[in-house]
């Protein structure tokens, strides 16, 4: 029943495939082009419909994080995260918002100027807690929190989620 | 006893093998995201990876062959290099995120940075990868990984999803002009799951421990019962998630937010221990896909390879092993989020699904190689299925991956 490994190796590409098998793969790569044909055509045609504009994402995805961060400094205060975890997530969440503020201005579907204005001055105050969260109790983390929720507020808005 | 003592090793084994960063961030992604209406593809994703873990273990088993062996030997050389190259891109990607998702619960645990720590887990893979025997690769990682099902204990202790999340089950709560993300994390979920290195790396080590048509129980239930635990773990990230992040507005983008419901439930103790999780089923999967790379290459071109032979006799085995963390090293240090990298290579393992599964179909009939062990016209009909689901993911991720600026 086993195959003899030395002749593989002393002759590559020898076996040829029987016609059963050689039939199996032609329907399957003919299923496989019809499937892929069609669904090229309908992410084509449908693309701009069900994705969202890249500045309704890059809100999101900052209120996301300013949200996330609100809640990582609660749980450090409330006992449920440790110091260690937290600093790991902030470096992280740093990461994830650098240079927002310059991105959205020239993304498509931008909000209007005074709405536009109005976010990054929420974006730069919440940015001043990731970028220097109070993880002691040695500073307002209350203050901190309500910034971040805030400014995670406006950007899920702002968003259309 | 024995048996039984190697089919608890089985299970525990799959149980690590299942999770990994990729499954990890797209479960969490997907209930941050989209509340339980991800939970079908998980679903899904663990019947695929079900059968072909069951089909490569049966195969191994009957034929004493290791996957590569037999495309190498079945298809030709040239065939080969097909599947050959795909695999190595796809998991030096996976393998980069596999470290740097080491590192970042190493983060998360100690405070310490995960760019200086991105050197030291590579360092450490590299060790266990170069001289551990086979035994100590397979179950380490595994018993950590066990941690994970602290995620279960975690959505019990939550009081599980209350009744708003509970209809987003059946009817996912997509909003208008989130479909490109919904379904970029349906390929993901399927990419993170169904991962080729898997098939190389069991196939292989079933020839390590020399399996045989008496193995073919021990083969069953670590496929059946290991992967439903692994994908256990994996839809309790899913639950978690959607009972937790999405009441927060979270979008889970970075692998730290994923443990924040362990936190709610079991304080630092929870974080801790999804900390310890990652770093167990990370590990794991590093360790499996360094090794799955390596035994493809070493098969395919015939050299001498074998985990738990010295290095210096199988030495251009223990060659690939460096080269391949060289180049996930190098990938890493690019800075990319491990998170983001995870998702990402998930993508291109589904995108590349095809050609590692489609020579399977042809191998599980040869008579040749199987006997009276070939599949049945279920595991067949089974196969072709998962062959169009991986197509289809294939065809559907590239151009989301492009439409959504990488999901």
């Amino acid at each position: 029943m086993e195959k003899s490994y030395q002749e593989a190796i002393k002759l590559p590409g020898d076996k040829k495939m029987n016609s059963k098998d050689c039939g199996t793969s032609s329907f399957l790569k003919a299923r496989a082009l019809s499937v892929s044909f069609l669904l090229c055509l309908l992410l084509i045609a449908s693309g701009c419909q069900f994705t969202q504009s890249a500045f309704a994402k890059t809100a999101g995805n900052v209120g996301a994080t300013f949200s996330v961060a609100a809640t990582t400094i609660q749980y450090v205060h409330q006992g449920k995260l440790s110091v260690a975890y937290a600093h790991s997530s902030f470096e992280n969440y740093q990461r994830q918002l650098q240079g927002a503020d310059s991105q959205m201005p020239n993304e498509a579907g931008v909000p209007d100027k005074q709405t536009l204005t109005h976010l990054l001055d929420l974006y730069r105050t919440a940015m001043q807690a990731i970028n220097n969260p109070c993880l002691n109790s040695t500073c307002d983390w209350r203050s901190q929190v309500a910034q971040l929720s805030q400014a995670s507020k406006a950007f899920v808005e702002a968003s259309g989620s | 006893m024995k048996q039984w003592l190697s089919l608890a090793l089985g299970i525990v084994t799959a149980t690590g093998g299942f999770l990994d960063a990729g499954t990890v961030a797209t479960s969490g992604e997907a209930g941050a995201k989209f509340g339980l209406g991800l939970v079908w593809a998980v679903l899904v994703a663990t019947f695929a990876i079900i059968v072909l873990v069951e089909m490569i273990g049966r195969f191994t088993a009957v034929s004493k062959k290791a996957y590569a062996e037999a495309i190498r030997e079945n298809f030709g050389f040239r065939f080969f290099l097909l599947p050959l190259i795909s695999e190595i891109i796809a998991e030096s990607l996976l393998l980069a995120a596999e470290l740097g998702g080491m590192a970042i619960a190493l983060s998360l645990i100690t405070g310490i940075s995960w760019h200086l720590l991105f050197p030291v887990v590579a360092l450490l893979i590299f060790a266990m990868a170069w001289r551990a025997p086979f035994d100590w690769i397979e179950n380490a990682p595994a018993l950590l990984g066990l941690a994970s099902l602290a995620f279960v204990a975690g959505v019990i202790w939550l009081g599980g999803p209350s009744k708003d999340i509970l209809p987003t089950l059946w009817k996912p709560d997509i909003k208008q002009g989130d479909l490109a993300d919904y379904l970029y994390l349906v390929a993901a979920i399927l990419g993170a799951t169904i991962s080729p290195y898997l098939l190389y790396f069991y196939s292989s080590g079933a020839r390590e421990e020399g399996w045989t048509t008496r193995s073919l129980l021990l083969n069953r239930v670590t496929a059946f019962v290991g992967m439903g635990f692994g994908s256990l773990c994996s839809l309790a990230l899913v639950f978690l998630g959607a009972m937790v992040l999405q009441p927060m507005n979270s979008q889970a983008n970075t692998l730290g937010e994923i443990g924040l419901p362990m936190a709610k439930a079991f304080g630092t103790w929870g974080a801790l221990l999804f900390a310890v999780a990652l770093f167990a089923t990370c590990m794991g999967a590093a360790l499996e896909v360094v090794l799955g790379v390596s035994y493809c290459v070493a098969q395919g071109f015939g050299w001498e390879w074998g985990e738990d032979k010295k290095p210096a006799e199988a030495a251009r085995f223990n060659l690939v092993i460096v080269i391949i963390l060289i180049i996930a090293v190098l990938i890493g240090l690019i800075g990319i989020d491990p998170l983001q990298l995870a998702v990402f290579a998930s993508t291109i393992i589904a995108l590349v699904l095809p050609l590692s599964l489609l020579p399977f179909l042809v191998l599980m009939n040869d008579k040749q190689y199987l006997g009276d062990k070939t599949n049945g016209r279920f595991t067949n009909l089974a196969m072709l299925a998962i062959l169009l689901i991986a197509f289809v993911v294939a065809i559907v991720s590239l151009p989301l991956q492009i439409v959504t600026g990488g999901g």
